[in-house]
């Protein structure tokens, strides 16, 4: 047999049982770009679907804006711990932004970043709230400081307007009183802490200044005094009933007086009395009505007085003179001093406040009616009061020092 | 041939890199003290919004120069960092300019508040004088010429304050003042007013 060449026909017979060509440098680079160009595809199509890459623009806006408030508000200032919490934790979202920012596109992950940022926000939020519950405490606080400042101002405005007082404690309690101007006004311009401790302040301030005249007032709650008072007023009225005869009464305190006949009130005035209101007489000058029981010793009618008319009463009885003389002798009242007199009941009142030198002031139709309703002689009995109520009772009361009080 | 180019086209890259990383120390420190200067200036008193914005302004700029400062030193770039170093700095110069403007105007109120106070002193004082000297009103001016003597020994007070910068503080001083001068006056009208009814009786 004969080799023969060959053909046409076996030659892509041959070529299929020959072994494959290595890959040349085309091929390799062809297959490359496929790869990366899948590789691009694919990331391409995570990023979009997963939007990874996308800045969280709006959370960011939304947690520095939530700083903003909480620092630029009232946390700032009352919770200072929690907005520099609040910062930080910006401060690391942020950084964690920076870094992602830095990064290859294709690389990054903003979802942690967000992620950070709503959490440094509701950081923030809560340090907004947390300062708003601790100023709205502070504010309450210091509202209620300053209500009990007013609350004392309110009793030393009416022992003010009910009695004077000596220079000293009258300008203890106008500075006092300035205080408490001063306090609402801090509470107005939101300095609460600054409020509630000048408001405190004027508190003390206004009770330390109404001490010594609520001292003073204490008898008017005292169980022996008042006792003594119901006597004087009983004993009088039992002297009308028994006489037929009209009597007054003058109560201080309740800057009452009552025109009594037969023992029954038959007219009620409105009276003021000496601007020392709180004091009872002691000596000339002293601006005190004095307490005790009187006669009218005469009638001044108009042209006579120069308080439209006057009932001029004998201040000062044995007793006034006893009480006296028994004062300086203890020292009390120095020897040149005088009893004092010419007390009256007079006209020109009406004022709506404790004004005269120790007499008692009527209005001038009031004084005109009980003119002509008295006589000289007539019985004249000045209390403090009846232990019930009155200025200076009921600012006791208040105040809580009515420490001897008669039922 | 193309090696030729291959070094120097990388020293310049490397070159360009070396510029881009370096921080702006400048502007940093522009904006660090920006900042520390409205803080001395109160912003957080008297502009606390823009204080708050001037802070977050630089909160960014710091985390942007950490973050920078992270990555390897040829891929760094701090130009981000200096715009932000600008920004910040505006920020912290308008906090600083608002609570400067802003404490200026609390100065002139509480001034303005104790110059009102010394006139109002002035005028009781006068109205006091003249007042109508009626039956038992002697005492009663007399008080009152105490109170308005009280108030006028504040205005020393005010005047500290004020010295002090504690404007706020004077400022309710004044106001407090002059509410009591007020009263003091309209007791005193009120007495002429009566005096003028009692005589067209």
């Amino acid at each position: 047999m004969s080799r023969s060449r060959p053909t046409a026909l076996s030659a892509p017979l041959l070529s299929s049982l020959s072994p494959p060509e290595p890959p040349t440098r085309s091929h390799r680079l062809r297959a490359l770009a496929a790869v990366c160009l899948l590789a691009v595809l694919v990331v391409r199509i995570d990023v979009r679907t997963s939007g990874r890459t996308r800045p969280p623009t709006a959370v960011r806006l939304s947690a520095v804006e939530a700083f903003q408030a909480a620092s630029g508000g009232p946390a700032a200032r009352w919770a200072p711990e929690a907005v520099r919490a609040a910062g930080h934790a910006l401060r690391d979202a942020l950084l964690a932004w920076s870094r992602e920012e830095s990064r290859l596109l294709p690389l990054r992950d903003f979802r942690p970043v967000s992620a950070r940022l709503t959490a440094a926000a509701a950081v923030a939020r809560d340090a907004a709230r947390l300062g708003g519950e601790r100023r709205a405490r502070a504010v309450e606080a210091a509202e209620k400081a300053v209500a009990d400042a007013r609350s004392v101002e309110v009793q030393a405005a009416a022992l003010l307007a009910a009695t004077s007082l000596p220079d000293g404690q009258r300008e203890h309690l106008q500075r006092a009183r300035l205080l408490v101007r001063e306090a609402e006004g801090l509470l107005r311009e939101d300095e609460v802490e600054a409020a509630g401790e000048r408001a405190d302040r004027a508190a003390a301030d206004l009770r330390g200044a109404l001490g010594p005249p609520l001292e003073a007032a204490g008898r008017y709650t005292s169980r022996e005094q008042i006792a003594s008072w119901r006597r004087w007023v009983e004993e009088t009225r039992a002297f009308s009933r028994s006489t037929g005869q009209t009597v007054i009464l003058v109560l201080k305190e309740k800057n009452r007086l009552v025109l009594l006949q037969n023992g029954s009130p038959v007219r009620t005035y409105d009276a003021e009395v000496g601007r020392n209101a709180l004091g009872v007489k002691e000596r000339q000058g002293d601006r005190a009505t004095p307490e005790g029981r009187y006669r009218i010793v005469k009638k001044r009618d108009h042209g006579q007085s120069g308080y439209h008319r006057a009932l001029l009463l004998d201040y000062p009885n044995a007793a006034d003179r006893a009480r006296f003389a028994a004062a300086q002798g203890r020292g009390e009242i120095p020897k040149g001093e005088q009893i004092g007199g010419l007390i009256e009941i007079h006209g020109e009142g009406g004022r709506g406040r404790n004004w005269t030198e120790g007499c008692v002031a009527l209005s001038n139709p009031d004084i005109d009616d009980l003119f002509s309703r008295v006589d000289v002689g007539t019985r004249v009995t000045i209390v403090g009061g009846d232990g019930r109520d009155g200025a200076f009772s009921d600012l006791l009361a208040r105040v809580g020092g009515a420490s001897n009080a008669a039922p | 041939m193309k090696r030729i180019f291959v070094l120097p086209a990388l020293a310049g890259l490397a070159l360009l890199s070396v510029s881009c990383a370096k921080e702006p120390t400048d502007a940093l420190t522009a904006a660090q003290s920006a900042l520390a200067a409205a803080k001395t200036a109160e912003a957080a008193d008297y502009a606390p919004a823009a204080l708050a914005a001037a802070e977050t302004a630089s909160a960014a700029l710091q985390a942007e120069v950490k973050a920078q400062g992270e990555k390897f030193a040829l891929t760094r770039s701090y130009t981000k960092a200096a715009e932000l170093a600008t920004a910040a700095k505006a920020a912290a110069d308008k906090a600083a300019a608002e609570a400067v403007t802003g404490k200026e105007q609390m100065k002139t109120e509480a001034t303005t508040l104790i110059a009102g106070v010394r006139s109002s002193v002035a005028a009781a004082k006068a109205a006091l004088a003249k007042a109508p000297k009626g039956k038992g009103s002697a005492a009663d001016i007399e008080a009152m010429k105490g109170d308005v003597t009280t108030v006028e020994t504040g205005l020393a007070d005010m005047d500290s304050a004020l010295a002090a910068g504690k404007y706020k503080d004077a400022k309710v001083k004044a106001q407090a003042a002059k509410a009591t001068l007020d009263k003091i006056m309209a007791d005193v009208q009120a007495a002429i007013d009566a005096k003028k009814g009692a005589k067209k009786k």
